[in-house]
């Protein structure tokens, strides 16, 4: 008699805790914090949403089917109640109901999911689109249309917060690990098509708003489209595990209306004609080491470290290195073409001649390096062409 | 239990004179097919990636 | 010749029997041929590197306990995930399975050990080079590997000078697991007692026959995988490098050729378990006993055809998206009559709730929900926004952790008297069933919302909007895993210290041949071969008839 209250009391505890947990955390007016999948700016991730929400349902209802079924078992056949054990050891009726209506209800589930993976993976005529190619760590998006292209890593401020004991509240920057120097804009209403590729290694690109991800793989392109219906900033993260700062690579959209985004392209391509300009001319020391700091801050010091000092043993430091201080030459092929086997990207294809030549002579002249030399953005442009 | 009657009386008719001897040089013959099944599979799987490459 | 080399140690091995142990410590444990010597070292094995796996596992969750790092590089966090999983799959659950398997089996069948008991110890003895070669990589100058499980080129061949120790050690893992197979095998189709048909033997017997089938057919697959990797690293193919003409999705395609069937390989056992405890403490026949091996078969062959629902993100044909979505539905089938018929199995018994039986309960409700949001996840076109987030690590922990290791559990409980001829302090081991069981809810089931909230798996810090839920999430964990120190006190106090002695039957609603025999069994456990009956019988299929 004693351990049957005993388990009833368990039962009973055990129910209430999960029931407290529930209200309290579940709700989300309590915590603040999202429980479900976004419904979503797009055609895809409504479907996917309301998709999810159907089988999530019937796994509910069948769910509380099959354990009250046990529990009341639990309760009611149990042995200190007195209960006899009863003979049957099968009944071939129920096992060919049992197995029937699960395949209905899976084929039910399949009308919608099929409907669904279509519209997915069929894209319709699209109006433009836009190449985007995953680095270690961080994306590149190229207007195929408009010529513009552009690099968007981590912001500096997470990407600051981010290292360990870095001493800063993760709490007290804007969009934490969220958030990016450059934003992938594109037009509200408008269908876009994607073609995504990487450069190293795995990759993959997600804006949980858009209603689905695709993986970036290097020497292959995936397609895919979207038409987004409402103008806002929308964000997400790299979900293929990429190596050491696979959880440092968001992604920020931004989907203006046609009007603005029209706009936006004239913008960036003055800003693209006025660095072709700046690549032209030659630079000062100061002006190169003070963009240079830049640079290197969000694409160099997430492995150099930014005082220059590396992580062993992958991430040779640079303060004193052989390549640092030797011929410039060398240091630049170095860095416009990357070393095989090892992280050290091509960086030629990614930043433009200005940055190049910037973070060059950062390096060359910033921890204690002091070689004196000065890299222009020509002297770049002439190595890199040959 | 009279349900298990039709168990007991199949078995009754059992006459196996049972040897483990025997059955374990049996398991020998078993194990090394199950073997070259492997071996088979893992040849197999290589083989068609360097045919694919 | 070599194959009557073969034949004349399996006579030695059968001559050296004689009912007594070996003496010295080396002669007992080191060289033993013994079908529970050898089930014990797997076993202790198994529960040496499920806490250093857990340990890893603390790691993971203290660093995940708020946003921002606090403790580890990034880096050593991916080599913590990926030695966690390696360890645990390799090292845990497949091991102490492959123990069940080597105590019970003989036991259930009426042989007298193993048929090839001098591959059982070898197949043992690899295991634990294998894994000091594992884990020996932690400590090397590169790190240990830290692409994850899966292994996925190229991010894998950026590995330093260890890649090489970790394929060597999976090489290794796979050997021992094929030997160990090959071993269930010969036993199960030669050694049985006359009159165990196939069809009257147990079901835990049932499902290690399945898996070590699956076992034969994948683990070579998952070296040819890890070769070509290796080859590619050192001698300059490329297999998986699309600059040479290869193709890194090759690689996805054979990784979950094997590694879909080697999911099935840790969870089919569980189910042999539970359908053993379920109805020795319902004191009734299993439901369906017959139904219940055909399900375990479909299920082994489904595994075999729906491989790529792991990768409906890389970039398939549509048509292929919708073979392996249906494909991967259909599992449900199979799985809901197990489910059923455990629940049917219960109906109208005579219930106890001893810890095995608690553990399976446990089972059956958690590893059903993992279940279920594993056909939530077979969705293809959700499974876009599922993919890699943590809604897919809530789910295969909810199959894995409440699911093959709470069976692994049951499964100890239920036989360790056997094993031991001592009965355990069952008020620990109940204290230790609720810690768990309420624990490992707080630590998955909040990783649900994560990963629908649009949280991505292998990130070692994440955005303040997920920070509730990391933190109970870790919370769980710890409780979770400090629970599990109760498990091994309740062991090894079962083993040196208990003073109360267990009967040959030790449950009161036990069937089968292993409760004929005393507690503990004798060395060599069936010397003569038993009477098959209905009362040393636990399920047959004459039973449903």
């Amino acid at each position: 008699m004693k351990k049957q209250n005993t388990f009833i009391v368990a039962l009973a505890v055990t129910a209430a805790v999960c029931a407290v947990f529930w209200l309290i955390l579940a709700a989300p007016g309590y915590s603040g914090n999202a429980i479900n999948m976004t419904r979503g700016v797009t055609r895809q991730s409504l479907l996917n949403y309301e998709l999810h929400m159907i089988v999530l349902w019937i796994c509910v209802v069948i769910g509380v089917l099959v354990f009250s079924a046990m529990f009341v078992s639990i309760v009611l056949h149990r042995k200190s109640r007195g209960h006899q054990a009863a003979k049957f050891t099968h009944s071939t009726k129920a096992e060919i109901v049992w197995s029937i209506i699960p395949v209905l209800i899976l084929v039910v589930m399949a009308v919608p999911a099929t409907r669904s993976l279509i519209v997915m993976e069929v894209a319709p005529e699209t109006e433009m689109t836009i190449k985007i190619t995953g680095f270690q760590w961080r994306w590149k998006y190229e207007y195929l249309e408009d010529d513009i292209q552009f690099i968007s890593s981590l912001a500096a401020e997470s990407n600051a917060a981010r290292m360990l004991h870095s001493g800063i509240d993760p709490a007290t920057v804007d969009n934490y690990l969220l958030d990016v120097d450059r934003r992938l804009v594109l037009p509200t209403n408008t269908k876009v098509k994607f073609l995504i590729t990487a450069d190293d290694v795995l990759h993959s690109w997600w804006v949980p708003s858009l209603g689905w991800k695709r993986d970036a793989v290097p020497g292959f392109i995936n397609e895919a489209w979207t038409e987004i219906t409402q103008p806002g900033v929308y964000r997400g993260q790299c979900a293929e595990l990429c190596g050491k700062d696979h959880g440092f690579m968001p992604i920020v959209l931004e989907a203006l209306p046609p009007v603005e985004y029209g706009q936006w392209v004239s913008q960036k391509r003055r800003e693209g004609a006025q660095a072709e300009i700046e690549a032209q001319r030659l630079w000062t020391l100061q002006e190169l080491m003070i963009h240079g700091q830049s640079v290197y801050a969000v694409q160099c010091a997430t492995c150099h470290q930014s005082d220059g000092s590396g992580l062993a043993p992958a991430f040779p430091a640079l303060a004193g290195s052989a390549v640092a201080t030797g011929p410039v030459d060398e240091h630049i092929d170095v860095v416009l073409n990357g070393r095989d086997g090892t992280a050290m990207q091509a960086w030629g294809k990614m930043l433009s001649d200005s940055d190049l030549a910037a973070a060059l002579t950062y390096t060359r002249n910033a921890f204690g390096n002091n070689t004196g030399d000065l890299v222009q953005p020509q002297t770049v442009a002439r190595i890199k062409n040959g | 239990m009279q349900m298990n009657t039709a168990i007991d009386s199949a078995l009754r008719k059992v006459t196996d004179t049972h040897d483990f001897q025997q059955r374990r040089l049996r398991a020998v013959r078993t194990a090394w097919i199950l073997a070259a099944m492997a071996v088979l599979i893992f040849v197999a799987f290589v083989l068609s990636g360097v045919l694919a490459d | 010749m070599s194959s009557k080399n073969m034949h004349d140690h399996a006579v030695d091995a059968h001559e050296d029997h004689h009912d007594h142990k070996p003496a010295g410590f080396l002669d007992r444990w080191l060289f033993t041929t013994n079908h529970k010597d050898i089930g014990t070292l797997y076993l202790v094995f198994s529960l040496t590197m499920f806490l250093i796996g857990g340990l890893m596992a603390m790691v993971i969750r203290a660093e995940l306990f708020m946003p921002g790092l606090q403790l580890v590089e990034p880096d050593f966090f991916n080599q913590m995930t990926t030695m966690h999983a390696l360890v645990m799959v390799f090292g845990a659950v497949m091991p102490a399975w492959v123990g069940f398997a080597n105590w019970m089996i003989p036991m259930m069948i009426g042989a007298p050990d193993m048929a090839l008991p001098r591959m059982n110890n070898w197949s043992f003895w690899i295991l634990p080079f294998a894994f000091v070669m594992l884990l020996s990589t932690l400590f090397m100058e590169s790190g240990g590997p830290a692409a994850g499980w899966t292994l996925y080129p190229p991010l894998s061949l950026q590995g330093g000078q260890s890649f090489a120790f970790v394929v060597f050690s999976v090489h290794m893992m796979g050997i021992s697991s094929i030997m160990g197979s090959i071993n269930v095998i010969s036993t199960i189709l030669n050694m049985r007692a006359p009159g165990m048909t196939l069809l009257r033997m147990p079901l835990f017997v049932w499902t290690w026959l399945i898996t070590a089938f699956l076992l034969i057919a994948v683990m070579p697959v998952l070296a040819g995988a890890v070769t070509m990797l290796l080859t590619d690293h050192f001698f300059g193919t490329s297999f998986f490098n699309a600059a040479g003409g290869g193709d890194p999705i090759m690689f996805q395609h054979i990784f979950w050729f094997f590694g879909h069937p080697e999911v099935y390989i840790m969870i089919l056992p569980a189910f042999g378990v539970v359908s053993e405890i379920i109805p020795t403490f319902s004191r009734k026949p299993l439901f369906g006993y017959a139904a219940m091996v055909y399900a375990t078969a479909s299920i082994a062959f489904l595994s075999f055809i729906v491989w790529a629902h792991h990768m409906f993100t890389v970039g398939m044909p549509l048509t292929g998206e919708l073979f392996f979505m249906y494909a991967t539905m259909l599992i449900a089938v199979p799985t809901g009559v197990k489910v059923f018929n455990w629940v049917s199995t219960m109906w109208h018994g005579s219930m106890t709730f001893e810890p095995p039986m608690l553990f399976a309960i446990g089972f059956v409700v958690l590893f059903t929900i993992g279940g279920m949001s594993g056909l939530m996840l077979a969705i293809a076109s959700v499974d876009l926004q599922y993919h890699d987030t943590y809604f897919v690590v809530a789910h295969f922990h909810y199959v894995l952790v409440p699911g093959s290791v709470f069976a692994l559990m049951a499964g100890t409980y239920y036989w360790l008297p056997k094993w031991t001829g001592r009965m355990y302090s069952e008020r620990w081991a109940k204290i230790h069933f609720w810690l768990s069981a309420v624990s490992v809810n707080v630590l998955f089931f909040p990783q649900h919302y994560l990963g629908l909230a649009g949280m991505p798996r292998r990130i070692p810090d994440y955005s303040v909007q997920f920070a509730d839920f990391n933190m109970i999430s870790s919370m769980g964990g710890f409780v979770f895993g400090l629970s599990q120190l109760i498990f091994v006190g309740v062991i090894v106090h079962c083993v040196y210290k208990s003073r109360q002695a267990a009967d040959g039957r030790v449950w009161e609603g036990a069937k089968g041949l292993e409760w004929t025999l005393s507690s503990p069994p004798p060395y060599h456990s069936f010397n003569t071969p038993p009477a098959i009956n209905s009362s040393t019988v636990a399920h047959a299929d004459e039973y449903s008839h």
